[in-house]
């Protein structure tokens, strides 16, 4: 088992560069920085070309790309301790040729935590990232915690009852609020509950106060109600029809019906024997579960204005705030590469058929 | 054990065959199960409406979908005379709105989930074929693809482009072609060790030969599956992304932009809020019915 894990993540490194090099190349692709750094009036062209040999962004770009990766402190430094950059590894010392060399790198990149500063805060950008998570995480242990066992327990009735009444209605809402927009869903919530019947707030996190504080989660329930349904109901269509399917392929074990014949009542079979095997394949579904939180938390934050990661970075990208786009991407990729991991792991701690070696 | 004699066995067969009905093709059983299956022609027939509705906008639409109404440059609920389905906050035609948005909506979700579906039988097909090296470098750049949430990633190149309508099919097709990959490698496969393409390879057939003529015609049900909710999911993509002011911008419409500032008119004009999601809805759920309907009908496993 550790070995399993051990493997499994250094299979993860190569797909972590991957995600490096391809955010970095879009990021690349959206134009050069200096522009949004120096959005200064008054600034001489020479300011400009010092800063953009500072930032290196006439760098060959794998040297841009190992700047952001791992920093330029080791790039260009200064032994000496007099302020004065005197040593220089991959760039030149002197970028711009105009006799001095350039300051010290200050970057570390962010294999060492650091993304760069937000153009529009003026913050380092994971500071906003960290910042932002409580409120994603509250939204999404909620979904979780409602969608899991609610799919799950859908999936089991409908098996159970399989063909008659409560199985199809519950395989037709599956299929219709797969189909159904996100956004719609959560505009024709807000529509009848906000508007028309005006019991639940139309959006936010909570009450705003001048200090932009929440009070505890369990004084501001009601904010939660409904982007906590709209995050949920995906999982729980997708948990109840796995959990059917899993089912019914169950029930008609040999194992189940020896367990039936030994003279055990139809409820234990179904929940001693039949559920606990058919929740195996739940476990894989756990990893992709966790990218959808993820990543359906940017509309529904969007919509219900709800601070989190998602609105963050929805605000970002219109705002052309690359390091926090870069961030916020870099941790959903991250989060998903562990929840697939997790998945991965958990199958094999549920499943004893299954064998890391 | 004593063997059969080999007239017996003739004889058999030629029984078999006389009892036999004709043989099928596979078009033809596929075309006599979907006639019994109500419920995917009642969606197809919803699809070929809104369809023919929607690209026929130009002649159908009362007006044109970026004028405003002289005389009322504002919103009007729906039956009011001259606009069956009201008027947006500019006073807008709302129906002309619906079926030139629908136009832009089904048109990129046609477009853009046949280029993914292209793209992922050709990267499936060779990367399941041929396995070793190419399968492996396919294998991390879908891994590294669907490890950013889609969100994300469209989020990020939608601001690098320009937001037209073409564009805006090169990206998604860009991001979206991992399942249809997977779904054909995965294919690819299992049935590159069935006899009869060794068979094809005993006979000298060329590999292309053998990858499309052999093996495509049999991963058929499920190209059908991945065509057609691959069309719902497109769409719902789009919308998300219109409807965020990211994807296709306005004064164009799109069923997904058309609700961008529902949310300002709930009160005034609820049907804002409404029509164009609802014909989203629909139109995605029909299309998943769809896609389960074909795999079923053309899936040559299955027996009547």
């Amino acid at each position: 088992m550790f070995r399993y894990i051990v493997r499994r993540l250094i299979q993860a490194i190569p797909i972590f560069f991957g995600i490096t090099i391809l955010s970095f190349a879009l990021m690349s692709a959206s134009g050069n920085p200096v522009a949004a750094l120096t959005f200064r009036p008054g600034m001489t062209p020479e300011e400009r070309d010092r800063i953009a040999a500072r930032l290196g962004v006439n760098d060959p770009w794998p040297i841009q790309y190992l700047r952001w990766l791992a920093g330029d402190d080791w790039m260009r430094w200064d032994s000496t301790g007099d302020g004065i950059a005197d040593h220089a590894i991959l760039v030149p010392l002197d970028a711009n040729g105009d006799g001095e060399p350039e300051p010290p790198g200050d970057r570390r990149g962010i294999l060492r935590g650091d993304f760069g500063t937000s153009f529009t805060k003026k913050r380092p950008a994971l500071d906003i990232l960290v910042e932002r998570l409580p409120a994603t995480l509250e939204l999404s242990i909620a979904a979780f915690l409602l969608g899991t066992p609610l799919g799950i327990l859908i999936g089991i009735i409908a098996a159970i009852n399989h063909g008659k009444w409560f199985d199809n209605v519950s395989r037709i809402l599956a299929v219709a609020f797969t189909a159904i927009p996100t956004f719609w869903f959560a505009i024709m919530l807000l529509l009848i509950f906000s508007v028309q019947l005006r019991l639940l707030p139309i959006g936010d996190r909570c009450k705003t106060s001048l200090d932009d504080s929440c009070p505890p989660v369990t004084e501001r329930l009601q904010y939660m109600v409904l982007p906590v349904i709209v995050l949920s109901i995906g999982s729980i269509a997708g948990y109840s029809r796995v959990m059917r399917a899993s089912m019914l392929d169950v029930i008609s074990a040999d194992y189940v019906r020896t367990a039936r014949a030994k003279g055990l009542t139809r409820r234990m079979t179904w929940i001693r024997h039949a559920a606990r095997n058919a929740l195996i394949p739940i476990a894989t579904a756990l990893g992709p579960e966790l990218t959808f939180l993820l990543s359906g938390a940017v509309v529904t934050e969007t919509i219900f204005n709800y601070p989190g990661v998602g609105l963050t970075s929805f605000a970002a990208v219109t705002q052309r705030d690359y390091p926090v786009v870069m961030t916020v991407t870099i941790y959903a990729a991250v989060a998903t590469i562990i929840g697939y991991l997790l998945s991965d792991i958990m199958y094999g701690l549920i499943d004893p058929r299954i064998r890391f070696d | 054990m004593a063997q059969p004699r080999v007239s017996n066995v003739i004889q058999l067969d030629i029984e078999l065959l006389l009892t036999q009905r004709r043989s099928e093709s596979l078009w033809a059983r596929a075309g006599r199960r979907l006639r019994k299956d109500y419920l995917t022609l009642l969606a197809l027939g919803v699809i070929i409406v809104l369809t023919v509705l929607t690209m026929g906008a130009s002649v159908i639409a009362p007006y044109d979908p970026e004028d405003t109404d002289p005389v009322n440059r504002r919103l009007l609920p729906p039956g009011t005379p001259g606009h069956i389905l009201g008027t947006d906050d500019l006073g807008r035609d709302y129906l002309t709105r619906l079926l030139y948005g629908g136009q832009i909506s089904l048109a990129i979700g046609y477009s853009a989930a046949f280029l993914t579906l292209a793209i992922g039988v050709v990267t499936g097909l060779t990367s399941g074929y041929y396995g070793g090296q190419i399968d492996d470098i396919m294998n991390w750049v879908i891994t590294t693809l669907d490890s950013i949430p889609s969100i994300y990633l469209l989020l990020l190149v939608a601001t690098l482009l320009q937001r037209s309508p073409t564009s805006f099919i090169l990206v998604i097709s860009l991001i979206g072609w991992t399942g249809g990959t997977r779904l054909i490698r995965g294919q690819t496969l299992q049935l590159r060790e069935r006899e009869y393409v060794v068979c094809a390879k005993a006979m000298g057939a060329s590999p292309w030969r053998i990858m499309f003529l052999h093996i495509l015609p049999n991963t058929l049900s499920f190209l059908f599956l991945a065509l057609a909710s691959g069309i719902g999911g497109l769409i719902l993509a789009e919308s998300t992304l219109s409807f965020l002011q990211v994807g296709i911008q306005p004064p164009t419409p799109t069923w997904g932009n058309m609700l961008s500032n529902a949310d300002q008119f709930f009160t005034r004009g609820p049907h804002m809020a409404t029509i164009s999601g609802l014909l989203i809805f629909v139109t995605v759920l029909c299309l998943f019915i769809i896609g389960d309907g074909l795999r079923d009908a053309f899936d040559p496993q299955t027996t009547d």
